[in-house]
């Protein structure tokens, strides 16, 4: 009687535990063959930062790696306990493999990812926290096309002025304001730089205002990373934009631009879910910062358009012969994450 | 800092003050009309953002920029009737209809902003350009200063004294203030309280989005969400800081955007003054102008209570 109560134990523990861990594990059985994405949008899609990663998330579902069937869901911009709340109902509902939360929001993240370890949790950028295990954590440095601009800008100054206005003084718009002074003062030593923050994410006339200090400080070359080449326009200066192609704004002025290109970031997101799910692997989150440059393709440098035929050849042969450098990498710009000033 | 001292950046910082502050300017003198007639209005934030949203939208359709100046002031006007209708007729609670209506401002501007591009790039404008005066504009220092300005910039000089006369010098400015102190007087007197109340608060949101459009007309090429970026809200702190009053409110507004014009250029040139300082500088000062009153208020008595004749 009690082998046989003890038997019956035994076959109740042995399908507790095929339930328990042979559902957690059963894509071992078979690979997946749908990919679902929830992404929390920090900026919105009026946003460089955000509309760039909804045209790599369209490129990479047309790629179709390991054969997937890529879908996403994108919500309004989030923060704070709204983003974690919104984390928690992609997780519970059970329909989203992979949470991209595109910004800081490794705070929510630490207090989801252990109960929901199958989910794969991406933290974007700056002030983040490295969790490791299921949050992996996206880094976008733009210092390289930053660089670019910066020797463009070096070349086609007459005052020897540049004007840099940036939102914040955070490490990942400092690099590129650094890597643009440096790219400048690599072929002309002389330049003297104007750098302004304007405290604030969205506020383009305040943007246009510091933008307008900067002219009258001389500056003749600006490279905008908050938007607003409205000032370039009315002194008919040559302007840079960020994070996206922002020709359209102000075909006139805008020679280049930096471009964030999140499909390596994507694809090595979702080779880490591949790996855990269709090969058992398990996740294993950077604790540092990870990042694409141009070498791989996670930086782009954005074409002149209109203004092509004004640029003298010899500038561009240069920043041509610079971006085969550092896409092959012969050459490193060095990541400097020193507080800009104005000199 | 002797670098501020240049006479290439201090012009740029006047020109600079007179800019930023046109629209802050327009809206001020007609919230100063809406709440000398007792409409405590909290939706100036919301009505600036309106009046830049429907600015953006017509100036990229049409490609008229005066057109969109016109519909920003009729969106604005159109603020102003939700807020009328629901302080003087449904008698509201100002705060609580003002604060709903910028939260409403805020969600349907960027819905209709992303139903306007469908997630592709987003249409520009060119917007409105410096009109240098003839002769006025070659003055050294000044001219520059003054007279190299937008259109609109001229046009809210000339709006502190028209306010000033309108409020002290007409029948309907005696009226308006009487709202304001002993809406009452003016019910016993046969004269109806709420339509006054209806034209005060439409005149001055109207004014509110017409400082929102130049804001995105004269200073943006693009939309983005909460556009006015709390400049509805350094009205309201002007409107208090100036005592309501033409004048103080007219000094309130130069103040602020004065001391932000200074803090811009101060950081560009590279004063040795943290720059997180020199970024609340203007909202330091507006806090420190607020206590300087309290002790001396003009408010007028009637403000933010929902008139009833029983």
């Amino acid at each position: 009687m009690l082998g046989q109560l003890s038997r019956r134990l035994l076959a109740i523990w042995v399908l507790t535990l095929f339930v328990v861990f042979g559902h957690t594990n059963g894509t071992y059985a078979g690979s997946p063959e749908k990919l679902r994405i929830a992404v929390i949008l920090s900026a919105g899609l009026d946003h460089g930062f955000d509309a760039t990663l909804i045209k790599s998330l369209e490129r990479v579902k047309q790629a179709k790696p390991h054969g997937l069937d890529i879908e996403w869901k994108s919500t309004e911009p989030l923060w704070g306990d709204d983003a974690g709340d919104a984390m928690r109902l992609f997780a519970e509902s059970g329909d989203y493999d992979i949470i991209w939360a595109h910004s800081t929001y490794s705070d929510q993240v630490k207090k989801l990812k252990d109960e929901f370890p199958e989910i794969l949790f991406v933290v974007v950028g700056a002030g983040n926290e490295g969790l490791g295990d299921n949050q992996y954590w996206v880094y976008k440095r733009l210092h390289e096309p930053a660089y670019l601009l910066g020797v463009l800008a070096g070349r086609m100054t007459k005052s020897d002025v540049l004007g840099v206005v940036a939102p914040f003084f955070i490490e990942d718009i400092n690099d590129s304001i650094n890597a643009f002074f440096a790219g400048a003062r690599a072929v002309n030593p002389a330049i003297a730089r104007k750098v302004a923050f304007v405290g604030s994410w969205y506020d383009p006339a305040k943007a246009a205002e510091y933008a307008g200090a900067q002219i009258a400080a001389g500056a003749d070359v600006i490279f905008q990373l908050s938007g607003n080449f409205k000032p370039c326009e009315a002194a008919k200066i040559l302007c840079f934009g960020s994070f996206q192609d922002e020709s359209n704004f102000s075909p006139a002025t805008i020679l280049s631009s930096t471009v964030a290109v999140w499909d390596p970031d994507l694809m090595w997101i979702i080779e880490n879910w591949w790996s855990h799910k269709a090969e058992g692997k398990p996740y294993g989150g950077n604790l540092k910062e990870h990042w694409f440059g141009m070498k791989d393709g996670g930086a782009a440098f954005a074409p002149y358009h209109d203004l092509e035929a004004s640029l003298p050849v010899d500038v561009r042969t240069e920043v041509e012969t610079l971006k085969a450098k550092i896409a092959s990498g012969e050459l490193e710009i060095p990541v400097d994450l020193s507080e800009p000033k104005s000199d | 800092m002797s670098g501020l001292f240049q006479e290439a950046i201090l012009i740029s910082i006047f020109a600079a003050t007179l800019r930023t502050m046109t629209p802050l300017l327009f809206s001020a003198m007609g919230e100063l009309v809406t709440q000398r007639a007792g409409i405590w209005n909290m939706g100036v934030e919301g009505t600036m953002l309106m009046g830049s949203f429907i600015a953006y939208f017509v100036a990229t359709s049409t490609g008229s920029l005066w057109l969109a100046v016109l519909a920003a002031i009729l969106a604005g006007a159109v603020m102003g009737l939700i807020i009328a209708f629901m302080t003087a007729t449904m008698r509201v609670d100002h705060f609580v209809t003002g604060l709903g209506l910028n939260l409403f401002a805020g969600g349907i501007t960027l819905y209709w902003f992303q139903s306007y591009v469908r997630g592709g790039p987003q249409p520009s404008f060119a917007g409105f350009e410096d009109v240098p005066l003839p002769f006025l504009s070659d003055i050294p220092f000044i001219g520059p200063v003054l007279f190299s300005q937008r259109l609109l910039t001229y046009a809210a000089l000339f709006i502190v004294p028209a306010i000033w006369f309108l409020l002290y010098r007409t029948r309907y400015g005696l009226e308006l203030r009487c709202l304001g102190e002993n809406p009452k007087a003016l019910d016993v007197k046969g004269l109806s309280v709420p339509v006054r109340q209806y034209g005060a608060v439409m005149f001055g949101s109207a004014m509110t989005g017409l400082g929102g459009g130049f804001l995105m007309l004269a200073f943006s090429d693009r939309f983005i969400a909460d556009f006015s970026a709390g400049r509805g809200w350094i009205v309201v702190v002007a409107l208090i800081a100036g005592n309501w009053k033409p004048k103080g409110v007219l000094m309130a507004v130069v103040a602020f955007a004065l001391l932000e014009a200074i803090a811009t250029h101060a950081q560009v040139v590279g004063v040795g003054v943290p720059r997180q300082l020199l970024l609340a500088l203007p909202y330091l000062a507006s806090i420190i102008l607020l206590m300087g009153v309290r002790f001396r208020t003009g408010q007028p008595a009637m403000l933010g209570f929902p008139y009833s004749r029983e």
